[in-house]
């Protein structure tokens, strides 16, 4: 409901979640799959590095998502 | 397997010198349960504080209750009661088990929790709740030691309630009356071609969870995959509820709902296959693979023609019954999903929070969060006041004998996300 | 029941009021004393209980395009001193049923007397005005106007009268889509496994939860280039230590806003976790696995991204769509505003 609005106003969102069906149903359209729910970007399972490089992973999947040229919802793995 | 229930109804309820059943009254001996609960090992890690017994149409509200837990014991040679929780490994769902009827224990909690509920005997409540006529055996403890995990005083209290609900039905068994209804729950199988009925049952969400909670024969499902149960062992006591008490309980697993209606129609209208159960995971893989191969057991294993669906927890579990009845619908297993709703904005635009086109059947258990008003009540078992159960920071403890005001949810078996109770959401 | 005859004024379009078409859509407001057309129709299914005192007239296009034209409607209205208010059926006619929806609310809050008008169920008007009008379902032609007519002068009959609809009644009105909880005959185990199987038979079912309709919104255009300005926003419940805000758990109704200047990382000496939907204790151990900031702040440094120096931030749980909406525009307002091209927004 958030990216909807946010898009409706022009500003591309990138939405990390693991509730894409919902995001979508929403109106979600730049959809990054996040970790957990309950560490969206993050892991307590894995050291300080590996946490940063999967957080890096998950922004630059955003970055993209941004500059991506798309018409309808898309998930970007 | 095959499992006979031997139902012995409760009519009136008191202390006395003795413990005694006869024709409905139920009489019970407070220091000979201490006693056992002292040399059953139930106190090792908890203190009694309160044990009390409360009848229907009496002025009395119970508050802090953590669990609602059934008189419900095994009787076989060697049975254990609770497989794997509050006795040893083996089978839930074989042989001869009591239970008494229109009772049931409350757990009453002493640590603060947000999950704890309320349940008056008299007035408007009354219409709410299946345990509105019920007539309870109260029990309150505190941890030994100060330092004890919440996740472990919450299951001891569990097993505690369980022992104590168990030791009470024995009473009864044990009395020589004859009991007035002996069920028998078998899958036989049907004589006509009937449609193959499968129950989708998610045991936990996961999303709020402790380590070593006992769900199923006393196992937490941390990383669990979904498995096919016998809908006679969930009966039996293999499944008992979760601390993250939205909505559930283990009366109602014990008892649940949608079993029992399915086993009322195999036969008749329909052919009870089995019961699938699963959790709701936190990660996108997890779930995803959960209900992947949820869907596989129901479609390719038990092969059902159509499977009802129910939930526990909030959000996220609503977003997996959706996917789970996407996928089912898809390979042309007819389904039933049965949810609660939220207040939203006060209309119908804005009561779930994931949906799917493909859930065009959806039974509903009410709105969980809409306000309710309760008047006085004389007694109060569980505590002075009621502290906030809402997620506002301003609200405030009320006086738990004074008027009060609660979510529907925080009123004990109001809002039953097995079916249990007959509120429902409706538009005007 | 009484006696009692009411004095009523019915609203018509050009064409209902026999005066033409199209080319009459552009008349202006008018009135006739008396009934007209559906007017006798009303009357007589009253069984005398309804006097049509006046009917008011404008043509579609005049009411849509000409501002003036409802206040003039309404003061003419007023002028007749109705006792209640009839409009259309507009059937499933575009412009004369946004007149008539729009009258009869108008004429409700202004005049505070019992309205009425009806609609086919694929009107636009149906779901906008449903929630504060009763709208009787109607068909989708003037075909239906025997049938129609008699079922609105029955629900603003017992209206007038401070009557309880009776159960048909209650079925020829669009629900008003707002939400109760009621207690049932059955169970909710038991109604599902009926439900269950009156749609594997193929017989009619009805859901107690419909799936609700959103309106879509199509993606943004792209942005690329370097910096290139985000924001970053997340419904995960972060918030200042202790909570000077005092942000609720959940159900918020606003955004809350964390100060990034100067931080070099998010942590538990400075920031809290509050939201009651999921087990917040690994976010809070540390904030990064809700929100990048950490990432985002090295790709600052590296000359690839410009971030906001405030941080979006509310719980998200239960919070009501039309919540939702209103956070995500003022959001989007204060991006705006301070020139940020895109989000990254992290949801629990």
């Amino acid at each position: 409901m958030i990216a909807k609005e946010l898009d409706r106003a022009g500003i591309p969102t990138a939405h990390i979640c693991t509730m894409l069906n919902v995001s979508k149903g929403m109106g979600g359209n730049r959809l990054i799959p996040s970790r957990s729910v309950l560490h969206p970007t993050g892991d307590p399972e894995l050291s300080p590095d590996e946490e940063y490089s999967l957080r890096l992973e998950i922004v630059r999947n955003a970055i993209r998502a941004l500059g991506a040229d798309i018409q309808a919802p898309q998930v970007f793995e | 397997m095959r499992l006979q229930i031997r139902e012995y109804p409760v009519t009136s309820l008191e202390w006395a010198d003795m413990n005694g059943y006869a024709e409905g009254s139920l009489t019970l001996h407070k220091e000979a349960l201490i006693r056992f609960l002292e040399e059953d090992g139930g106190l090792a890690e908890l203190m009694l504080t309160d044990l009390e017994l409360i009848c229907p149409q009496t002025s009395a509200r119970v508050i802090n209750i953590a669990e609602v837990l059934p008189a419900h014991a095994r009787l076989g040679e060697g049975a254990s009661d609770y497989p794997g929780l509050a006795g040893p490994l083996q089978t839930a769902g074989e042989g001869i088990s009591v239970q008494l009827s229109d009772f049931s224990v409350l757990a009453i909690a002493s640590l603060p929790s947000r999950y704890v509920k309320v349940l008056d005997k008299e007035g408007p409540g009354n219409a709410l709740s299946p345990y509105s006529g019920h007539f309870h055996l109260a029990f309150r403890a505190v941890p030994r030691k100060q330092d004890m995990r919440r996740s472990d005083y919450f299951a001891q209290l569990k097993k505690m309630g369980l022992i104590l609900g168990a030791y009470v039905a024995r009473v009864a068994a044990g009395s020589g009356a004859a009991p007035h209804r002996a069920a028998d729950y078998d899958l036989t199988p049907c004589a006509d071609k009937l449609p193959r009925a499968v129950y989708v049952c998610m045991l936990a969400s996961l999303q709020n969870w402790d380590k070593g909670e006992p769900i199923l024969y006393g196992n937490d499902l941390a990383n669990m995959l979904p498995c096919v149960l016998h809908p006679n062992e969930m009966l039996d006591g293999a499944i008992t509820a979760q601390n993250f008490n939205l909505g559930i309980d283990t009366y109602s697993f014990v008892n649940n709902p949608v079993v029992k209606e399915l086993y009322a129609r195999h036969g008749k209208d329909l052919d009870f296959a089995g019961v699938v159960v699963y959790a709701s995971h936190a990660t996108r893989e997890q779930r995803e693979r959960s209900v992947q191969m949820t869907c596989t057991l129901v479609k390719h294993v038990l092969h059902a023609d159509m499977a009802i669906l129910t939930k526990v927890g909030g959000g996220i579990p609503e977003s997996d019954v959706m996917m789970a009845v996407e996928n089912l619908e898809k390979q042309g297993v007819t389904t039933t999903a049965i949810l609660w709703s939220q207040w939203g904005d006060g209309t119908i635009k804005d009561i779930l929070s994931a949906f799917s086109p493909a859930a065009d059947a959806m039974v509903s258990v009410g709105i969980n969060d809409t306000a309710i008003c309760l008047p006085p009540q004389k007694r109060v078992v569980g505590g002075l006041t009621l502290d906030p159960l809402s997620d506002d920071p301003e609200a405030l403890p009320q006086p738990a004998d004074q008027e009060i005001v609660l979510r529907t949810r925080e009123y004990c078996g109001a809002i039953n996300q097995l079916g249990a109770s007959k509120v429902a959401m409706i538009e005007r | 029941m009484s006696g009692k005859t009411y004095r009523v004024v019915q609203y018509l379009n050009q064409f209902f009021a026999g005066e033409g078409g199209e080319e009459q859509a552009g008349a202006r407001p008018h009135s006739i004393d008396g009934p007209v057309g559906p007017g006798r129709l009303l009357e007589e299914s009253s069984g005398g209980a309804l006097r049509v005192a006046a009917t008011v007239i404008c043509g579609d296009n005049r009411f849509v395009e000409d501002p003036q034209a409802e206040e003039e409607l309404l003061s003419m209205i007023a002028g007749f001193r109705p006792e209640a208010f009839v409009a259309g059926p507009a059937f499933l006619a575009g412009r004369y049923g946004e007149a008539c929806a729009e009258l009869c609310k108008a004429v409700r809050e202004k005049l505070a007397i019992p309205v009425i008008t009806g609609l086919a169920p694929a009107h636009p008007a149906v779901d906008r005005y449903r929630s504060a009008l009763r709208i009787v379902r109607t068909g989708a032609n003037a075909a239906d106007m025997r049938k129609s007519m008699p079922l609105m002068t029955a629900v603003l009959l017992k209206d007038l009268w401070e009557e309880e609809l009776s159960q048909d009644e209650q079925d020829a009105l669009f629900k008003r889509g707002l939400i109760e909880n009621a207690v049932l005959s059955e169970n909710a185990a038991r109604r599902g496994v009926a439900m269950l199987l009156a749609k594997q038979r193929g017989e009619t079912w009805q859901s107690e939860i419909p799936i609700p309709v959103f309106d879509y919104s199509p993606p943004a255009p792209p942005v690329t280039g370097q910096p290139l300005k985000v924001a970053l926003v997340t419904d995960g419940g972060l918030m200042l230590r202790g909570n000077p805000e005092k942000m609720p758990s959940g159900r918020c109704v606003r955004y809350y806003t964390i100060d990034l200047h100067d931080r070099a990382s998010l942590d538990p000496s400075w920031l809290e976790v509050n939201h009651f939907g999921y087990d917040t204790r690994y976010v809070a151990a540390d904030p990064h696995r809700l929100t990048p900031y950490d990432v985002v702040r090295d790709l600052e440094k590296a000359g690839e991204l410009t971030l906001h120096p405030r941080l979006f931030t509310l719980a998200g749980v239960a919070t009501a769509v039309e919540s939702a909406a209103a956070i995500g525009r003022g959001i989007a307002g204060e991006l705006k505003e301070a020139g940020i091209q895109a989000v990254i927004l992290t949801s629990t």
